[in-house]
């Protein structure tokens, strides 16, 4: 008796096969796509932020120069000579010592000498306006999302 | 399939595959090659980074109550763009009426072509806000008017750079106290000069990266503001009162010192000589081309003469040589160490106590006191009150004065002599002030200082009063004190003040003449005097160089004290001494 091997009598049609290949295809590219698509949307608002913290920086750099102009402006205006000038016009006059009455305000501390900032705060507060999902990585966020998710049902009764 | 389609396949393939390995044996020879990794990673660094240099806004400078003393205000560079040049002429002609620059030295500049090595040309430097603005605004209407029509003069390509620069609100008002800054940022004397790092903060060059998405710029912190003892309205009542005191006596220069003896703060530091801080080439016409001191309170030293007295007597006292009520009999003259030693007026005052001694002047007497303490104790106490040393003021450019010991190459014997009434021995007059506060306070010594608060960080720090030394109890300050506050009201001195009760010393130091030895008719008057005298707030001090209308203190310096003393006491809001004692006893 002789044997024969046996054979595959069917096959799929070809298009069913192009068809499966060009699917893994499509597939592949558009997860291709949409990953690079979130890659490209994160990056442009990020680097879209980035600018804007930039040029925020900017104003903010202006702005100190402008309030150091004005401050010394103001302080043109209000120097000794311009005070003592306007003053003159008015008709003041200076005061002699036995002109001067003294009187005695209970509670009142004198006159304080110049406080320029507040001891206890630092002057100026860094304050970030990057949202974290602009700066961490995937890993970084998944991870703050499980502590986040955990945190949350670990306060639930 | 024919031969040549046979080959085409594998030349394809030995195509696709030797692309990637060439790359790779690049990249192996790269890492290989060290000048190479280098080389690469400066072309990536010129694409990913930009270098620029960030210099803090300097810090700003106040009295004590807070009103600027220095600040800082918007200037100008004028830069073109090479590159972005269009009309020349116009940009040329624009330079020249708004700045005043030459229109030909523009329209060279503007006619250049940007090279590699050279884009850009600076044509001004520090122009002032009001002129850059207006610079500012006719490139804005001319780029608009360009565009609405499409054609007309055209300013493109001139940029203005903005930055700060040092502004003194107050012009000359303190500016031996406060120094100057330089075109280059740099501080020169005074508060400036001393506190110079302080203030500018740190110019740091910083790599920024020009991929928009990395957030790493740094934080450059501005430099630290300072407040000052310095009170702006007595500094200039101060000043004022110096200018007159210098005119009226025909003097060479006025210093007036004005202290708080309880912790040495500078109230106001007084100079004829002043620069407006505003125009520094001031400074060689006004100091340097005469060789005098930028501040003449710290940096000129001089014989201060009698004024010097109470410190010998206050040594005296603490070391128990004499007493209050001591005996001398004046004879007219003493010999120490081999030198002849008279009074002002050579005359003999006969039987005096030591509040006579005081109260009369006499170099005799102080020369005998000075025997009777010995050279040892008496060098010793005056390096107590601060004598010869630095008073270690925070202001640049503080000179020492000379005290000449025992042991010294050119001490000789005679010098106890005449140290005793301060002649031989040179001070300036911020070491004779800070030495006399101890009579006002208690004894105590505390280190003079102008700075009262430091702002840095967002924090303000006080600054701590550093007590130096005390040379005397407070027993002998009170004494002392009690003695030259009875020594004016006995002589009816011209530095007394109606209402209030009132200590302090004439002086009036010879000047040595080369040829000619020490004469009166080139004097150093002061005066050092301090109030009220129970309960002190001030302490001045009084000098003027070589006056001509009389040449002793208490003829020139006196008056000017008592003027100071009046303008302060409303200032400082001080009541008189009745009133005060009274409302202090409301109070109670």
């Amino acid at each position: 008796m002789v044997s024969e091997k046996p054979v595959q009598t069917y096959l799929q049609v070809p298009w069913r096969k192009q068809l499966r290949l060009i699917g893994l295809f499509v597939f592949g590219l558009l997860t291709t796509a949409v990953v690079a698509s979130l890659y490209l949307t994160v990056s442009a608002r990020i680097a879209e932020v980035g600018n804007a913290v930039r040029a925020g920086r900017r104003e903010i750099e202006n702005m100190d120069r402008q309030i150091a102009h004005l401050e010394s402006r103001l302080a043109i205006l209000l120097s000794a000579n311009e005070m003592e000038k306007r003053a003159r016009e008015m008709g003041f006059q200076r005061v002699k010592p036995d002109q001067v009455v003294y009187l005695v305000v209970p509670g009142y501390p004198g006159r304080p000498t110049a406080k320029l900032t507040d001891n206890s705060a630092p002057r100026r507060t860094v304050v970030t306006s990057m949202p974290p999902e602009y700066t961490e990585s995937l890993f970084e966020w998944l991870r703050r999302q499980w502590i986040r998710l955990n945190g949350i049902s670990g306060l639930q009764p | 399939m024919n031969a040549s389609n046979s080959l085409r396949y594998p030349i394809l393939a030995f195509l696709l595959m030797a692309f990637p390995v060439m790359i790779s044996l690049r990249l192996v020879q790269i890492q290989l090659q060290p000048e190479a990794v280098q080389q690469f990673m400066k072309v990536m660094d010129d694409f990913s980074y930009l270098s620029r240099s960030i210099t803090p806004a300097r810090g700003q400078i106040y009295d004590r109550w807070g009103n600027l003393l220095a600040g800082n205000q918007t200037v100008y560079e004028v830069n073109l763009e090479l590159g972005e040049i269009k009309d020349p002429h116009t940009v040329a002609l624009t330079l020249s009426t708004i700045l005043g620059l030459d229109y030909n030295d523009v329209f060279v500049e503007a006619s250049k072509e940007a090279t590699e090595d050279i884009r850009n040309i600076t044509v001004a430097k520090f122009v002032s806000s009001e002129k850059g603005e207006l610079l500012r605004s006719v490139i804005e209407q001319t780029q608009k008017m360009l565009e609405d029509k499409g054609t007309g003069p055209n300013l493109a390509g001139v940029h203005l750079v903005p930055s700060l620069m040092r502004i003194y609100p107050e012009k000359s008002l303190a500016s031996n106290v406060l120094g100057f800054v330089s075109l280059e940022g740099i501080g020169y004397f005074g508060v400036e000069g001393r506190y110079n790092e302080l203030l500018a903060g740190r110019t740091v060059n910083v790599r920024v990266p020009t991929d928009p998405r990395v957030i790493d710029l740094p934080e450059i912190p501005p430099g630290a503001d300072l407040v000052l003892t310095i009170d702006r309205s007595i500094q200039r009542a101060m000043e004022k009162l110096a200018d007159r005191a210098m005119e009226q006596n025909g003097a060479r220069s006025a210093t007036i010192v004005v202290m708080d003896p309880r912790n040495n703060e500078v109230l106001a530091m007084a100079t004829t000589r002043r620069m407006n801080l505003n125009d520094v080439s001031q400074y060689s016409k006004t100091y340097e081309e005469k060789e005098i001191a930028f501040n003449p309170a710290i940096g000129t030293t001089y014989e201060p003469g009698s004024v010097f007295k109470p410190l010998t007597m206050g040594i005296a006292l603490e070391v128990g040589a004499v007493t209050e009520n001591t005996e001398f009999l004046d004879t007219g003259s003493i010999t120490v160490g081999g030198h002849t030693i008279n009074n002002w007026d050579r005359g003999a005052w006969g039987p005096q106590s030591m509040q006579g001694c005081l109260q009369h002047s006499l170099n005799v007497c102080l020369a005998w006191v000075a025997t009777q303490i010995g050279a040892e104790r008496f060098y010793a106490g005056l390096q107590a009150f601060g004598i010869g040393h630095l008073t270690g003021i925070d202001l640049a450019g503080e000179e020492s004065g000379d005290l000449k010991l025992p042991g010294d190459d050119n001490y000789s014997d005679a010098e106890l002599g005449t140290n005793s009434f301060g002649q031989g021995v040179s001070v300036t007059p911020i070491q004779m002030a800070t030495a006399i506060s101890a009579i006002a306070n208690d004894g105590k010594i505390y280190a003079p200082h102008v700075v009262r608060s430091i702002v840095d960080g967002g924090y303000q720090r006080d600054v701590d009063r550093y007590l130096v030394s005390m040379p005397i109890s407070a027993e002998t300050a009170h004494r002392l004190s009690e003695m030259l506050a009875r020594s004016l009201e006995i002589e009816s001195s011209a530095a007394l003040v109606t209402g209030y009760r009132v200590a302090g010393k004439t002086g009036t130091g010879e000047i040595s003449i080369p040829g000619l030895g020490y004469t009166t008719n080139q004097t150093n008057a002061s005066f050092v005097g301090w109030g009220p005298v129970d309960d002190p707030r001030f302490l001045v001090f009084v000098w003027l160089e070589r006056p001509t209308s009389s040449p002793w203190g208490s003829v020139v310096a006196a008056p000017v004290f008592r003027e100071a003393v009046e303008t302060l006491v409303v200032l400082m809001n001080l009541p008189p001494d009745d009133i005060r004692l009274q409302l202090q006893a409301q109070a109670h």
